[in-house]
């Protein structure tokens, strides 16, 4: 390799930082969405660990109603 | 650091790598069998997990696999560049420097764990953390090079994703993912020591002590033999115990008749020549279909019971 930049190898630098950085971009919006999923499973009412759990009624606008 | 280079320095090689590179130390091919494997166990055990954390856990065990054979490749950079199998990997091609790859695989390691913890439980990020652990403090650092057992150590890591996929699912581990881990620890030397006995010439350049290298090819064929041995009746010990259905343990009394045959074949033969080694790499291509069989038949079977 020659001493400095040729043009061809700067070229081929630039391509290869900008497909980095457009995959780690991705990879970041990726894990945005994996977050807010898990945020969304996570949080929904009468689920643990993303499962019903038995005997454990689901807090709904029904039994809000009833409460009151 | 190379990205900060001036604009008239010489580009040093390590400032051409790109996204296919960090994926190509990822090891994409030893993580499509661990997400197989995982996968089944998760569909296999009792009960039942959300889809989209199923998903998360499956993720974290992938990229998981993939930091440990990150840290792997860093580790064995000097090794790699010495057989013509590994020579063009990112490390010894000089596409990355060691502390980028090293950077890369430690933020996916603590990535994965965490997230698994967080979001499914920590009983699976405990033994995901392990399994990175022990592939690359274990195997990698420290019996790879000492020992012509190296593979059979080296098992016990690619085993353990069927733990993590089971306690994803359940919280807890019981004897059928046991089991199971005990299928993968005890087929990956017959499988592995099949690819080695025709690609001797390329460990014993590189100095690796894989057993055709230190023991010869004989001892190497008993070994095969002596393992699948063990490992037939272990792939048919949860249908005897009643842990899973016969049509799971129809398929593992069929495919150990084959892979035994096969193994038998191999341990008769005598070739010393790579291309005179028709056993042994129909033994180690029929090793992968084996083991996918036989996780299909696991999950099949849950299906059919269920």
């Amino acid at each position: 390799m020659s001493a400095t930049w040729t043009p061809a190898e700067r070229a081929a630098f630039e391509a290869r930082r900008k497909s980095r950085n457009l995959a780690l971009g991705l990879v970041l919006g990726a894990l945005v969405l994996l977050f807010f999923g898990i945020t969304v499973v996570r949080m929904a009412p009468g689920l643990a660990n993303g499962k019903p759990q038995i005997g454990t009624p689901t807090a709904g606008p029904s039994s809000v109603e009833k409460s009151r | 650091m190379n990205r900060t280079a001036a604009p008239d320095a010489a580009p040093p090689e390590t400032a051409f790598a790109d996204w296919r590179d960090y994926f190509a130390l990822l090891k994409p091919r030893v993580m499509t069998l661990v997400v197989f494997t995982a996968a089944c166990a998760m569909i296999a055990a009792p009960g039942s997990i959300h889809p989209f954390l199923g998903f998360t856990a499956i993720l974290c065990i992938a990229v998981a696999a993939g930091a440990a054979g990150a840290l792997n490749q860093w580790y064995e950079a000097d090794i790699d560049a010495l057989m013509k199998r590994t020579a063009n990997r990112p490390l010894p091609a000089g596409k990355m420097t060691p502390f980028d790859a090293l950077s890369f695989a430690i933020a996916l390691s603590v990535g994965s764990v965490t997230i698994i913890g967080l979001a499914v439980n920590w009983v699976a990020a405990f033994w995901l953390a392990v399994s990175i652990l022990f592939y690359v403090v274990v195997y990698t650092v420290w019996l790879k090079r000492r020992t012509p057992q190296n593979i059979v150590i080296g098992g016990a890591a690619g085993a353990f994703p069927v733990i993590v996929g089971w306690a994803a699912v359940t919280g807890d581990t019981s004897l059928l993912p046991w089991l199971l881990f005990a299928i993968i620890f005890l087929w990956t030397p017959p499988h592995f020591w099949a690819l080695a006995l025709f690609m001797e010439a390329d460990y014993s350049k590189a100095g690796v002590p894989m057993l055709p290298v230190t023991h010869g090819l004989a001892n190497t064929r008993k070994q095969i033999l002596g393992y699948s041995a063990l490992l037939v009746p272990v792939t048919i010990a949860p249908a005897v115990l009643g842990l899973t259905g016969w049509a799971y343990g129809g398929t593992a009394v069929t495919l150990g008749i084959i892979f035994m045959a096969m193994a038998i074949k191999v341990a008769r033969s005598t070739a010393t020549k790579a291309a005179d080694m028709t056993a042994e790499k129909q033994l180690f291509k029929f090793s992968l279909l084996y083991l996918a069989c036989l996780f299909g038949a696991l999950v099949a079977d849950r299906l059919l019971l269920a």
